[in-house]
């Protein structure tokens, strides 16, 4: 329990995927212009993560591995992940039309987005079994949610001054993410010295 | 075998796989899409401008299909546009009034003061947050032109701090008219009585006015009582109707509203 507690904080701010790992950036850069996309985007990668994960690392456990094909990982996880999200979508078009719209072009958006993949691959190098890897992904998009939400928040506010032009748009995100992931660095080492506590 | 052998193998047979998984759940998922659909969202513009209320091109096709919208949904497609949408759901083509957007002031608001120097961000979202912006008139136009930066087609230019729009320009898309903090830009139908009736009174700039029911000429309809924004209007049916003055904020909705001018 404890070391859930630990994984699912490191996943949001320690190892924030957009602010530590700087994994998944096109997103942040470009669904972050205002809060509404923004949350509509983080649900999607929350839903999408959360099952390819769990799928990927079934695939390794029951296939990759047996097989001794691991070398593999990259190129069957980005097929599995996009075979997966056009799956998933096809399925709720037909059963959860409500879910369908509202996610709308964010699911097949992510089916290409490094986070997904990193998380994935994260998962089997830290060796989680299968409930921690699926808390891990869930958390990790949660994270995901958090810094496109603080992302998109200031960007909202960010429209009413006057930047110079050579700094409007993606060049004053990055400034920003830059920034961003300055202050998530104080979280640096919280989930070490959490652990330690929790095994004392 | 080789590792080489290996891979392509198991990589064709797992690109196989997916490529079957992916069409038997095509053919199993499939929902029924209109064909109109497709014809109607090749006719719009395909823009996503926004202006027509829907989110985008293919949401309003999906509405014009469903006959929630009129083929002459499309604001920014003149009547090629509406005429071809109209074609395809065989219906006789109306032509959708063109929108354009309208500065309701109806002085020049050069003659408004200031009440304070206003130093920050010269956008006008910035401003209404310091007290409304600084100019003494508390309803008009704040001057920092952002309409300006947001109209897409260049028809808005601001002459003596305040926006002229030219109409030949504008494709009454609403961008300035939802971005105005003052809400003193309106979407008007292009005639010269829309702007008329959405123009502002003539004596928008007079300091803390109140209005007043004249008892005599009410004639108890109550449309004052069932329009005020802010609810300072006491009306019973068959009584005459009464403003609190303490609650009134001067809208000028009552006075422009009642049927025999009672309101003043």
């Amino acid at each position: 329990m404890m070391d859930a507690v630990i994984v699912i904080f490191s996943a949001v701010f320690v190892n924030n995927i957009l602010l530590a790992r700087y994994l998944g950036n096109c997103p942040f850069c470009g669904v972050s212009k205002n809060l509404s996309s923004a949350w509509g985007m983080g649900i999607a990668v929350i839903f999408v993560l959360t099952i390819a994960t769990a799928a990927t690392w079934i695939i390794h456990h029951f296939i990759l591995d047996p097989l001794h094909l691991s070398y593999l990982q990259t190129i069957v996880f980005i097929l599995v992940i996009a075979t997966l999200v056009q799956l998933v979508e096809f399925f709720l078009q037909k059963n959860a039309a409500a879910l369908f719209q509202s996610l709308g072009i964010y699911l097949p958006l992510i089916t290409t987005n490094c986070a997904v993949l990193g998380v994935a691959i994260l998962a089997i190098k830290n060796s989680y079994d299968f409930i921690m890897s699926v808390v891990f992904a869930a958390a990790s998009a949660a994270g995901f949610l958090l810094a496109l939400l603080c992302m998109a928040g200031i960007r909202e506010r960010l429209e009413t001054v006057v930047l110079p032009r050579p700094f409007r748009g993606t060049a004053i995100t990055l400034i920003i993410a830059g920034i961003m992931a300055l202050a998530f660095f104080g979280f640096s080492g919280m989930d070490a010295t959490l652990s330690s506590l929790a095994h004392h | 075998m080789t590792p080489l052998v290996t891979t392509v193998v198991f990589m064709a047979a797992l690109g196989a796989t997916a490529a079957l998984v992916l069409i038997a759940a095509a053919r199993f998922l499939a929902v029924p899409s209109d064909p109109r659909v497709e014809a109607v969202l090749a006719a719009l513009p395909g823009v996503n401008c926004g202006a027509c209320g829907y989110s985008s091109c293919a949401a309003a096709a999906a509405a014009v299909v469903r006959g929630e919208a009129a083929p002459g949904v499309c604001l920014i497609g003149k009547a090629e546009v509406s005429n071809a949408v109209a074609t395809i759901m065989g219906k006789e083509a109306k032509a959708a009034a063109r929108k354009i957007a309208y500065l309701r002031c109806s002085r020049n608001c050069g003659e408004a003061g200031t009440d304070f120097l206003y130093n920050g961000p010269a956008d006008c979202r910035s401003a209404m947050m310091l007290y409304g912006g600084g100019k003494t008139c508390s309803g008009g136009c704040i001057g920092h032109g952002t309409c300006e930066t947001v109209c897409p087609v260049d028809a808005i230019t601001m002459k003596n701090s305040l926006p002229v729009i030219d109409p030949a320009r504008c494709t009454g898309c609403g961008l300035c008219v939802n971005i105005c903090p003052k809400k003193i830009l309106a979407l008007i139908d292009d005639t010269p009585q829309a702007a008329e009736k959405k123009k502002c009174a003539e004596y928008c700039m007079q300091d803390d006015l109140k209005f007043e029911v004249d008892q005599e000429k009410c004639i108890k309809c109550g449309i004052c009582f069932n329009n005020c924004p802010v609810d300072a209007i006491v009306w019973e049916k068959g009584k005459p109707a009464f403003i609190e003055k303490e609650h009134c904020i001067g809208c000028y909705t009552c006075m422009r509203l009642c049927p025999p001018k009672a309101i003043g």
